[in-house]
């Protein structure tokens, strides 16, 4: 069983522009969650969102990109975030070994092609048909870092970018690649929100994820990636690392196309087959970053999925998205990103906006900060529509 | 009444894309979900948007759904008491 | 460990559903563009769950269930779909809604099936299958990935069957939005002439291919899969570089390929690339194209692999397909090579060998 090491991270969302400043919101509870400033819709005061507070102009300076016309905000938040894990992970792309990329993304560029699609503008620029799809933001990314040897782009939904690194771990595993970049992207756009808002799951306030009221989620926005590599690759480069990827399933509740089943029989599969897959025990699990949406749904088949696996003894668990918002295809890696952080920092973030908990569960999550704490191992679960249920498990270096 | 339930079977017919069914096919106190013409969650979805598009009503409670759309008829006397 | 293929099925422009047959019946062009021969869906499909099912998801579900009945598998050990474009129908539904609208009055349904992995989780529910579920949606490699996923299963553990499939679908408004970037011909073509073609562009096609792969061999396995390649972008001389190391790592030698299926699509440009790929390195071997009978698509390459086992199978390559014939006594090893002809990029190699 080879080990794959996370080597290096990046990340862009409501809570900080990188690494530094989201775990530095999180450390200070601080949400990113307000009233939408930039996407353009009529529902710009019915919700709140974790929209990321800069025009597409600003990002594309961030992301060292000159014309931002040229992209689409899913593929500016991704560049950001590549080029921080990269740098991150000192990346010699010249120096011999094999190296890939694995991104998903759930609507690719359609933030560009609504604004285009049916417009007297589309008429003039046909760009728009260049970034919409789901792989366009690999592709440019890979343009710019150099990145060859292999390319692939995922897209389940919600789940998407925790697919994504279980297919780079499996790419090293196969001895295909020795490194992977690996993570997702998704940007805020009228089609996500409004079609959300046609399943009524939308909470018009800030969401509660776990709490016995709560109404539905927040949409979110952003980008994260981890390096990963093999073992033979980071002896190679004397590569610093901060964590290991240890376990990861994916399963399928098989239920119905948009909601979780009661019982969360495939959240549970997906639990149970990745703790299976790191060669632990559940009670070896130090935190649980659950999918935590906040939707009546969700919450619930999730917490009967803990409880079938650890009964009332669950251990500490939040979800982060009200810091974040739901960030669909981006969401599994930006947890990601916060499991290697709370591993490497001691930490566990707390459950923001719970007012009461669930009723007839009987354990309850963390809704403080807890520092100073034994981070071994971290559980991060993302479930996507579609049934897709997919759990990876992090590590703490030894 | 018998007016609104025979435009309501064919607008439900329509925004269900029941591709086989004709409104004598289906029975105004017949159940909607579960078992009569089988829908779900999904169509009880379309269903509001239907309320709101064609009769102006709009339907945010849960609990008020399942009742409303019991059956055809269950739907008429709705609308016959909400429309705007 | 060897990986057979045991069931496939093809919905395409041609009359290829129906497995008994193998391009018996050839269906010219007429229109823009070519749309699938659809099979009864109804047969596989109950009513309730048919109605909200576009036509990429209707030709994915019932191709898949085809290719499970063929290989008698009825719950398989991973469902990994490959998608160039996903389910243009209900995206583009929803989209033109939200723009018409003006954002009211939107319904859920053309949402929830313009997700890119709606086809599998479909089958998923279908045939209650909680095993893994993946779908790749990068462009023209999104089929081959999907088949690499499936063979790093088989190499990672016991399983026994996957069930792997590649679609996309057409629809006007995407034939206009690419018709404005120049990818179609823009002259009449028929399926005698488009590969003889002097101008660039392509016709545009739709199709569904699910395959079962297996670790047992069975009567109805087609092939061997072997093994699959991808690459975003290449020159020449480091794809010639790729291919031979392919072909080193299975033990092989270009003199080993006894037919080639190339993606010749029309365009002139990618064609003459096809063309000249072939004569450099496979001079011996019979070119096979398949692209002038379904036309080009995301997943147009998926058609290319169905070809490839049926030959393997039937030991018979049909005329129509038998672009440029060499002697060939017995037919061991099939290469199956597609590249994007519009980007010159995304280049792929599938490998099949008889069982």
């Amino acid at each position: 069983m080879s080990n794959i090491y996370i080597t290096g991270l990046g990340i862009i969302s409501a809570i900080g522009d990188n690494c530094a400043q989201n775990l530095d919101s999180l450390k200070k509870s601080k949400s990113g969650i307000k009233a939408i400033k930039f996407l353009q819709t009529i529902h710009k005061n019915d919700f709140v969102s974790g929209e990321i507070p800069y025009s597409n102009k600003e990002l594309a300076n961030i992301a060292g990109i000159e014309d931002f016309t040229k992209h689409s905000r899913t593929s500016l938040l991704a560049t950001i975030a590549a080029k921080e894990a990269f740098k991150h992970a000192n990346i010699d792309i010249n120096d011999g070994l094999r190296t890939g990329m694995v991104s998903a993304s759930s609507v690719g560029g359609m933030d560009v092609t609504e604004d285009y699609y049916l417009s007297e503008a589309s008429k003039e620029n046909t760009n728009y048909i260049f970034t919409h799809n789901a792989n366009n933001h690999v592709e440019v990314i890979c343009d710019m870092l150099d990145i060859n040897d292999f390319s692939a782009t995922i897209s389940t939904a919600c789940s998407s970018s925790a697919n994504a690194i279980m297919n780079g771990a499996r790419l090293i595993k196969t001895g295909r690649l020795d490194r992977v970049i690996v993570g997702g992207t998704d940007a805020m756009s009228r089609f996500t929100l409004n079609g959300f808002n046609t399943l009524m799951i939308l909470d018009k306030n800030l969401c509660t994820p776990f709490d016995e009221n709560r109404k539905g989620l927040n949409l979110g926005e952003g980008a994260a990636y981890l390096v990963i590599e093999s073992e033979e690759a980071v002896i190679k480069s004397n590569k610093k690392v901060y964590a290991k990827v240890l376990g990861y399933a994916n399963a399928n509740d098989a239920y119905h196309q948009t909601a979780s089943s009661e019982e969360g029989y495939g959240a549970t599969l997906a639990m149970k087959q990745a703790i299976e897959s790191a060669n632990i025990s559940p009670n070896d699990i130090s935190y649980i970053n659950v999918h935590g949406t906040g939707t009546p749904n969700n919450d619930d088949s999730e917490g009967n999925a803990l409880k079938n696996i650890y009964g009332d003894n669950v251990p500490p668990f939040s979800s982060t998205k009200a810091f974040t918002g739901h960030t669909l295809g981006a969401a599994g890696a930006i947890e990601a990103v916060f499991s290697v952080l709370a591993i490497n920092e001691n930490l566990i973030y707390p459950n923001l906006n719970l007012k009461n908990n669930i009723k007839k569960f009987k354990f309850k999550p963390v809704t403080q900060l807890l520092e100073n704490q034994k981070v071994d191992i971290v559980l991060s679960n993302s479930f996507g529509f579609g049934g897709n249920n997919s759990t990876l498990i992090i590590g703490k270096i030894k | 009444m018998e007016e609104l339930i025979q435009k309501l079977k064919i607008q439900v017919i329509e925004q269900l894309n029941l591709e086989d069914i004709e409104p004598s096919d289906i029975e105004e106190n017949d159940p909607l979900f579960g078992e009569g013409l089988g829908l779900d969650s999904i169509d009880a979805l379309e269903l509001i948007v239907l309320m709101e598009k064609e009769y102006g009503i709009k339907i945010q409670d849960a609990e008020k759904r399942r009742q409303i759309f019991t059956s055809i008829k269950a739907m008429a006397e709705y609308i016959h008491e909400n429309k705007k | 460990m060897e990986v057979y293929i045991n069931g496939i099925s093809a919905i395409s422009p041609q009359k290829t559903y129906d497995n008994s047959l193998f391009l018996d019946e050839i269906t010219e062009y007429s229109g823009d563009f070519l749309k699938v021969f659809k099979p009864n869906y109804k047969e596989f499909i109950k009513p309730n769950l048919l109605r909200r099912m576009s036509g990429i998801i209707r030709m994915g579900v019932v191709s898949a269930r085809m290719a499970m009945q063929e290989a008698n598998v009825e719950n398989p050990d991973a469902i990994i779909v490959g998608t160039g474009l996903g389910c243009m129908t209900d995206t583009e539904k929803f989209l033109s809604s939200l723009i018409n609208n003006k954002e009211t009055f939107l319904t859920p349904t053309s949402f929830i099936q313009s997700t890119h992995n709606t086809v599998g989780a479909q089958i998923a529910v279908m045939i209650s299958c909680n095993n893994y579920n993946m779908t790749y949606v990068n462009q023209n490699i999104a089929f081959e990935t999907s088949l690499l996923d499936a063979l790093m299963m088989f190499e990672e553990g016991k399983l026994e069957n996957v069930l792997v499939g590649g679609l996309d679908e057409i629809i006007s408004e995407i034939y206009e939005l690419k018709k404005s970037i120049n990818a179609w011909k823009t002259e009449p073509a028929t399926i005698s002439n488009l590969l003889s073609s002097k101008t660039r562009g392509c016709i545009a096609g739709e199709g569904s291919t699910f395959t079962v792969l297996s670790s047992n061999k069975t009567e109805q396995t087609y092939a061997k899969f072997i093994d699959v390649f991808t690459i975003y972008k290449a020159t020449e001389d480091s794809l010639k570089a790729k291919l031979f190391q392919f072909l080193e790592k299975n033990n092989l030698t270009i003199n080993d390929i006894d037919v080639i299926v190339t993606g010749n699509n029309g365009d002139y440009e990618s064609d003459e690339m096809y063309n000249v790929f072939t004569e450099s390195y496979f001079p011996k071997s019979t070119q096979v194209v398949y692209k002038h009978l379904i036309g080009e698509h995301g997943s147009a390459s998926a058609f290319g692999y169905w070809l490839a086992a049926k030959i393997l199978k039937t030991q018979t390559i049909p005329e129509i397909v038998n672009y440029r014939k060499k002697e060939t006594k017995k037919i061991k090893n099939i290469l199956v090579y597609n590249f994007d002809s519009y980007f010159k990029n995304n280049y792929s190699f599938v490998l099949l060998q008889e069982a």
